[in-house]
């Protein structure tokens, strides 16, 4: 179990710790796609009325495509939702029409001042997570669920391996090589062990048609046909009878009241799914705010478009009720602040524990390889690989990162290509990483990375401050913590690095070799 | 559950106290075609690690497959319902599989268990879907 702990976690562990890392930062996607968007303004704090909304909503898609086949309206009552979202759909195929436009939600009319530099933002970033950018869609999703099946085996045989894990939680052996990169290993594996179960199973959870599809296969056929038919038996949608007249449409504000009050808990309506608006058969979903609420996942009310009247959700299932448990866990939207920064951490903590493996294979056999490098040779090829990949990815990831970052504030507004270029700039950062320890003898190049990781992070409030109108000295009087929390976390995480090169640094200055996989004196 | 080893130690060609006779020379050239104990370990090493990913796989396949024929027929659960529990259940099921494939002795216990299993599961499938 041991040997198929090494293995496993060695192969996956580069393409992991990306997936954790830039995963990471989805739990705070809408955070970091203000901060890469200066142009808007600052956030409102005023109290809204989801009722009042609707209606403002629902005039105005009534005036401009009242005959769509659904119009979605996004109320902003979620943490990702600033302002009155609403989305409509007319015609099919070629010709479908959509309209998406953000209303003022005091006024119901087109909101404006909604000009900013184009961005990939935080979506961007965190859909690397699973589509890997540049791969086709499914590929990138066949590589990352392989590498979560990894994660799954390197978890279960990593606690196999591990005979006294609560011991050894408690145990930490600073300053001796190796064994303290395995107790650094075990505490970071340990600590958040039920996260990085649920996170990797409800990982596997979100395409596991793409990955396993045999059950659906053999259950129902293969072809598009069969799988609308799964998809329609997990449905919990009332059934539509789209015989009878077309009616108007109820309005949508009393339904929004009629909504909140069946719930009767202080839950609000944050958004309103309205099939065949005006249409026979017009039908419209009610979904309850999610952020800092009980459920994990959506929690609808159905009601009939034309009387308003209350429809029973049909055909519930505990199954399809665990499933999307499993998906609401993952993404964690459910979050309020406080759970959210749990969930930020313990991600954090997931890249730790990849970052603490990858350097410990390094440390083991260095020893091994120590005397062959004094008498002036070189270490072998694959270590010399690891090793490369190691620095190049764990201290070079995040350079890529802050360069996206960095990319955001200093390619021009005006420019066309930006936000492809943003993203370019963020892997030709990591290949200039990956390229570097093979320039420079391995020690130098953690430590010249890391302190670049350090200046990259800490400077980017400063940079926000000499480029931008919403840097700290703005943000924090006014009180928009979404936009002085991102600087904030960029300062501390350069502070962090600091810390860390400071250390690689001092380690070396001792002259004792003790640096990441400098050798164990065990 | 310990690692894999090369699964059989081979004795010295070398005799000592005789001279060598032609059976000997042919059986001494034999034997240096059989691959070294690295390559040997090599071997097994690949055999596993293609039981574990491949088999391991068609396994977590035909389990899926049988389980979601299976569950409408002795649970509450409908066709659907039984589809996603088994589904969800087939990638612990996969896990596993590679974890079994890595402690049982050799490779080819290893390869031998997995056939065996997937082809019960598979008469299985068959059977339900008649």
């Amino acid at each position: 179990m041991a040997w198929l702990h090494t293995w496993t976690g060695l192969l996956a562990g580069w393409l992991l710790f990306f997936v954790f890392l830039t995963g990471s930062t989805g739990y705070f996607y809408f955070e970091i796609d203000r901060w890469m968007r200066p142009e808007l303004p600052l956030a409102g704090r005023e109290a809204r009325d989801p009722a009042a909304m609707a209606a403002r909503a629902q005039a105005y898609l009534q005036s401009q495509m009242p005959h769509a086949n659904q119009w979605g309206i996004y109320l902003p009552v979620e943490r990702t939702i600033p302002e009155l979202l609403v989305i409509a759909r007319e015609g099919s195929g070629a010709s479908q029409r959509v309209l998406r436009t953000v209303l003022d939600p005091g006024t119901g009319r087109p909101a404006e001042n909604r000009q900013a530099r184009a961005t990939g933002g935080g979506p961007v970033l965190y859909r690397m997570h699973y589509l890997l950018h540049y791969l086709p869609r499914d590929i990138g999703i066949w590589i990352v669920g392989a590498c979560t099946m990894f994660m799954l085996v390197a978890l279960v045989s990593g606690v196999i391996t591990h005979r006294r894990i609560f011991a050894d939680f408690f145990t930490f052996r600073p300053r001796k090589g190796a064994r303290s990169w395995l107790d650094a290993h075990n505490v970071a594996s340990v600590l958040a062990l039920p996260f990085f179960f649920m996170i990797t199973v409800s990982g596997l959870a979100f395409f596991m048609y793409q990955y396993l599809p045999a059950g659906l296969l053999a259950a129902y056929g293969p072809g598009p046909q069969a799988r609308q038919q799964y998809s329609r038996d997990m449905s919990d949608r009332p059934s539509a009878t789209q015989a009878g007249p077309a009616a108007p449409l109820v309005p949508l504000g009393a339904l929004v009241q009629a909504a909140q009050a069946r719930w009767g808990d202080g839950r609000v309506v944050a958004s309103l799914l309205v099939q065949r608006p005006n249409g026979a058969g017009a039908q419209v979903q009610a979904r309850a705010r999610r952020e800092g609420g009980r459920s994990f996942s959506f929690e609808s009310l159905y009601f009939d478009g034309a009387t308003g009247a209350a429809l029973a959700a049909t055909n519930p299932s505990r199954t399809r009720d665990a499933h999307d448990a499993l998906i609401g866990l993952h993404e964690g939207r459910f979050a309020g602040t406080g759970l959210r920064w749990l969930y930020f951490l313990s991600s954090l903590l997931g890249c730790a524990m990849i970052a603490t493996g990858l350097v410990l294979w390094t440390a083991k056999r260095r020893a091994r390889h120590q005397a062959l490098v004094c008498a002036g040779g070189r270490a072998p090829l694959g270590f010399r690989i690891v090793e490369g990949l190691n620095i190049g990815t764990l201290a070079g990831l995040p350079l890529a990162i802050a360069a996206y970052f960095w990319a955001n504030r200093l390619l021009p507004a005006a420019w066309p290509m930006r936000a492809n270029w943003e993203v370019h700039i963020l892997f030709l950062a990591w290949a200039c990483a990956l390229a570097w320890p093979a320039l420079r003898p391995a020690r130098r190049a953690w430590r010249e990375l890391l302190w670049l990781d350090a200046a990259a992070y800490a400077l980017l409030p400063a940079l926000n401050a000499a480029t931008t109108r919403r840097h700290l000295g703005i943000t924090l009087p006014a009180g928009d913590w979404a936009l002085a929390g991102v600087d904030l976390t960029l300062l501390a995480a350069g502070l962090a690095f600091g810390w860390a090169a400071w250390r690689a640094g001092s380690m070396r200055a001792r002259g004792s070799g003790r640096l990441p996989g400098t050798g164990t004196r065990a | 559950m310990n690692a894999p080893r090369p699964e059989r130690q081979f004795p010295s060609t070398r005799h000592e106290g005789r001279p060598a006779s032609a059976a000997d020379r042919i059986l001494a050239r034999a034997r240096r075609l059989r691959p070294s104990p690295l390559a040997q370990y090599r071997l097994a090493v690949a055999a596993r690690v293609l039981a574990a990913s491949l088999g391991g796989y068609v396994l977590a396949s035909v389990g899926t497959a049988a389980a979601a024929l299976l569950l409408p027929r002795v649970s509450p659960l409908g066709r659907a319902d039984a589809v996603l529990a088994a589904t969800l259940s087939g990638f612990l099921l996969y896990a596993g599989c590679v974890l079994w494939v890595f402690s049982v002795r050799t490779a080819g216990r290893a390869w031998l268990g997995l056939c065996l299993a997937a082809g019960v599961l598979a008469l299985a499938v068959v059977a339900l879907r008649n």
